[in-house]
């Protein structure tokens, strides 16, 4: 299981992948494959290089690595508005995060930069080309098509064995939280829904009558 | 109360429902605290969240509102979309939404 902090610093650095590849690589359209090679491939280099940024759990699957972990991010990103249907597109949820926390990226500048070479290598190669690429990995002593389906591949680095840990304060987590979370931020939403409607209750109706 | 008034979202009201008295009546304290100063140890929500505010209850739980004044002032009225925005004077604090650290 993540810990909450690895849940949303995931959920940030997901964000921050896609719309880097709209905005940097000018693409059009992404797929659920491309995003889950995308962050494999990262999350590998990173914790090759003994970093700690992304901590989804990947296995070996048919295309032929998967997140679940990734799968239901990306799925809750969707329903919360946060990308649109069908493509992953940009949305101005997603702009209004990345803009607000500008500063934790800034402070993150070298492990983005290995996120950023890993979407400048793959982000433009279609998604079936990508999926063979990664077929042929070297994995261990063999080569990722060899692994057996199911078999583990990626998981959290401890933070103990890292090298670097992205660096993101608990105030800054604690706001994070609050728009990447799926069960709070759909409660905070149905609460600003009713504020848009005026549907506004007195002191006396609230704290009278209980 | 302070120097503003409160209104209060529906949604603040079902959850107080789920409070023992000693709690609600804790947090009306707060509230009223709040009120007369509501940019004391609050900050702004970010994100989607723009244009709202938060303050720390205690240690796990945080409240949500809105100064009117300042969403005016601020031009944050495309943030929050009060549709009753024009009849609801600018000493108005709207609360709207405690968020429950153990909940989430």
């Amino acid at each position: 299981m993540r810990t909450s902090k690895e849940k949303t610093t995931d959920r940030l650095l997901v964000l921050y992948t896609i719309n880097d590849c709209y905005e940097r690589h000018n693409l059009r359209a992404l797929s659920e494959t491309k995003v889950q090679k995308l962050v494999f491939l990262s999350e590998k280099r990173l914790i090759d290089n003994r970093i700690k940024a992304f901590n989804y759990h990947f296995i070996r699957l048919l295309h032929p690595t998967f997140s679940s972990e990734l799968r239901n991010d990306l799925t809750s990103f969707i329903s919360l508005g946060y990308l649109s249907e069908p493509w992953l597109g940009q949305t101005n949820r997603m702009t209004m995060i990345l803009e607000d926390f500008n500063d934790v990226f800034q402070r993150n500048r070298h492990i983005l930069s290995i996120i950023d070479d890993v979407i400048s290598k793959y982000a433009s190669v279609p998604t079936d080309r990508l999926v063979q690429i990664v077929y042929r990995m070297p994995w261990l002593s063999k080569t990722v098509i060899d692994l057996k389906i199911g078999v583990p591949m990626l998981y959290p680095l401890k933070e103990e064995k890292a090298r670097e840990v992205f660096d993101i304060t608990e105030d800054e987590l604690a706001d994070l939280e609050i728009c990447l979370n799926p069960k709070l931020s759909q409660d905070l939403d149905q609460a600003f829904d009713e504020m848009r409607k005026g549907r506004l209750l007195s002191h006396a109706e609230v704290f009278g009558k209980l | 109360m302070g120097n503003y008034k409160p209104l209060y979202s529906p949604r603040f009201k079902e959850q107080l429902k789920q409070l023992s008295q000693r709690d609600v009546s804790k947090i009306e304290q707060q509230i009223s605290d709040l009120l007369s100063d509501p940019w004391h140890n609050t900050e702004f929500l970010k994100g989607q969240y723009r244009g709202k505010r938060k303050i720390w209850l205690n240690r796990l739980d945080r409240l949500v509102f809105v100064i009117c004044e300042e969403c005016r002032e601020s031009g944050h009225r495309s943030f929050n979309q009060c549709a009753d925005c024009d009849s609801v004077p600018d000493n108005t604090v709207v609360i709207g939404f405690i968020i429950f650290g153990h909940n989430y």
